[in-house]
């Protein structure tokens, strides 16, 4: 057997000595078939990061009125699973071509000037107009996945819910309520300008372009007090009884975060 | 010395590297496979474009899958509640206004064939808990509908909601979903689903728009209506008379067969469920 001469065998005991740490930070786990197993991470991790984002939104389900408008938000991430921050959305709103439809036929055949009818009428529901909101919001990220889309491009994502909380102006056009008294044919509807506490609840996910760049698509709902008149005489707008009830605007959002 | 130098250098190289940059390729092989097994799923679903017509129902589903990717399917589904939405009503009592008979077109069964590819494979995990597989797939289909129009709305005191049976028709149906292997089992399954219909027609229980007015004519005078077209039930709009419902429902079908209307309904539902494998 071939000794080192003196002068090396200090410097390799020395050098196996410092090389043990790297060894053991590596250490191998051997499968039951003797394969090597590995241990997975999480690629993008979000702990005690920033992160701002921009989306793209659109209310589904308010067939009066057209709404889509823009999210910005800011939040940081105190763990892997959980965000917090505010943010700030504001649309463009208006009367859908089903509302103004309607407006068109409330004459129902009659001639301009007595267009109006003084039979009580209810006003429509479900015609608010949320146009512009702060919201302080937070995100709980229980999911974390990967899929591979083509060979080996995988994408990596995390799936969302998130909650919550603030004030908004919420605009109310009526459908079919005139603001000026008498039969003839209405040329300005009631309307109001409010503002309203807002709550958000939502579900979404997360698709990691790279470390800093994500896209992001959510479902949210946003709900607030509200109110409808009943029973209001067409010719005398100051009739009628206020019917409060909590409204509902599902909205579809899609953007993009930069995480920092 | 030299020797002592580079090794401190590997060494350090080594331990500052970190371990969440690492890539590497592994071949794993999965843990079970779906190809030759049997799958039933069992779903609730709901319509998530509710304009004129709300769809809430049951669907079950039997699938063989041919290959790793690849599943043939047969679907049934119920919707119990298949009812006019609360704008359509409102548009009615506050405007008198309703809805073309193509857009308020509901659906109350369906029968579906189809097949289901699952282009793409992926895990995910819970909580940095337990790593399950999932599926992202399509499917898409043919199959039967039978379908319905609300004739009168919930607020009617002497009739409440009441509707006419339009026929059965075809259908198609496109989905997106995915598939979460809770175990090798066990999956739950979420799912996108697209069921297209025509939404034309011509008759309500078998009577078209001169029946329909002759059938309300009739009993407005408590006479009996005649001359019906071959195929019409009359006695299918209700009581008689002019007291009855018949009537009522004979003149909400008119209103909705009196300007034909088509149109391809495209009532998409949001479904979730499980399935057992075996």
């Amino acid at each position: 057997m071939a000794t080192l001469p003196r002068r090396f065998r200090l410097e390799f005991i020395i050098a196996a000595a410092l090389c043990a740490p790297a060894a053991r930070a590596e250490q191998a786990i051997f499968g039951p078939d003797g394969a090597p197993t590995v241990v997975q991470r999480k690629l993008h991790t979000m702990s005690g990061r920033w992160e701002a984002g921009i989306a793209f939104d659109v209310a589904l389900n308010n067939a009066l009125v057209d709404q889509y408008g823009a999210i910005f938000d800011v939040s940081y991430h105190p763990n892997e699973s959980l965000d917090v921050g505010g943010e700030l959305l504001a649309n463009r709103t208006g009367l859908s071509q089903l509302a103004r439809n309607v407006r068109s036929d409330l004459c129902g055949g009659r001639p301009d000037a007595g267009c109006r009818t003084s039979t009580p009428k209810d006003e429509f529901a479900n015609d608010n107009q949320l146009r512009l909101a702060a919201l302080g919001v937070a995100r709980w990220a229980p999911i974390y996945g990967k899929f591979n889309v083509a060979g080996e491009l995988s994408v990596h994502f995390q799936a969302f819910l998130l909650a919550g909380a603030g004030a908004g102006a919420v605009h109310r056009e009526s459908v079919n309520l005139c603001a000026d008294p008498g039969a003839a044919t209405c040329q300005n509807f009631q309307s109001s300008d409010l503002l309203r506490p807002v709550g958000e609840l939502g579900v979404g996910f997360r698709f990691y372009l790279g470390r800093t760049i994500s896209l992001r698509s959510e479902v949210r709902s946003y709900f607030f007090p509200s109110s409808y008149k009943q029973g209001n005489d067409p010719t005398q707008p100051d009739s009628g009884t206020s019917k409060r009830y909590f409204a509902g605007i599902f909205a579809f959002a899609s953007g993009v975060s930069v995480v920092f | 010395m030299r020797l002592l130098a580079l090794t401190l250098l590997f060494s350090l190289a080594a331990a500052a590297e970190e371990p969440d940059v690492q890539r590497i390729h592994v071949l794993e092989q999965r843990p079970f496979t779906e190809s030759g097994r049997w799958e039933v799923s069992f779903f609730g679903l709901r319509q998530v474009n509710p304009k004129f017509t709300v769809h809430t129902g049951l669907s079950a589903e039997v699938a063989v899958h041919l290959r790793e990717n690849l599943a043939a399917q047969l679907g049934l589904t119920f919707f119990p509640i298949a009812v006019q939405s609360t704008l359509a009503e409102e548009l009615l009592t506050k405007a008198n206004e309703s809805p073309t008979s193509a857009e308020a077109f509901l659906l109350r069964y369906a029968a579906v064939a189809g097949l289901e590819l699952m282009p793409i494979y992926g895990k995910l995990d819970v909580l940095d808990g337990r790593i399950l597989r999932l599926g992202l797939y399509l499917n898409a289909g043919l199959g039967l509908a039978r379908t319905r129009l609300q004739l009168r709305p919930s607020t009617d005191a002497t009739t409440g909601r009441s509707f006419g049976d339009t026929g059965i028709r075809p259908l198609a149906q496109l989905g997106v979903g995915l598939r979460v292997f809770v175990s090798e089992r066990f999956t739950v399954r979420l799912e996108l689903r697209d069921f297209a219909y025509s939404g034309y027609t011509s008759t309500v229980n078998g009577c078209n728009r001169d029946d329909a007015r002759a059938i309300q004519t009739a009993n407005d005078s408590n006479q009996t209506p005649s001359g019906l077209s071959p195929g019409c039930d009359a006695l299918a709009f209700g009581s008689a008379g002019a007291n009855g419902t018949a009537r009522l429902n004979a003149a909400g079908a008119y209103e909705l067969l009196k300007n034909p209307s088509s149109e391809v309904i495209n009532n998409i539902a949001f479904q979730g469920g499980v399935s057992w494998l075996f």
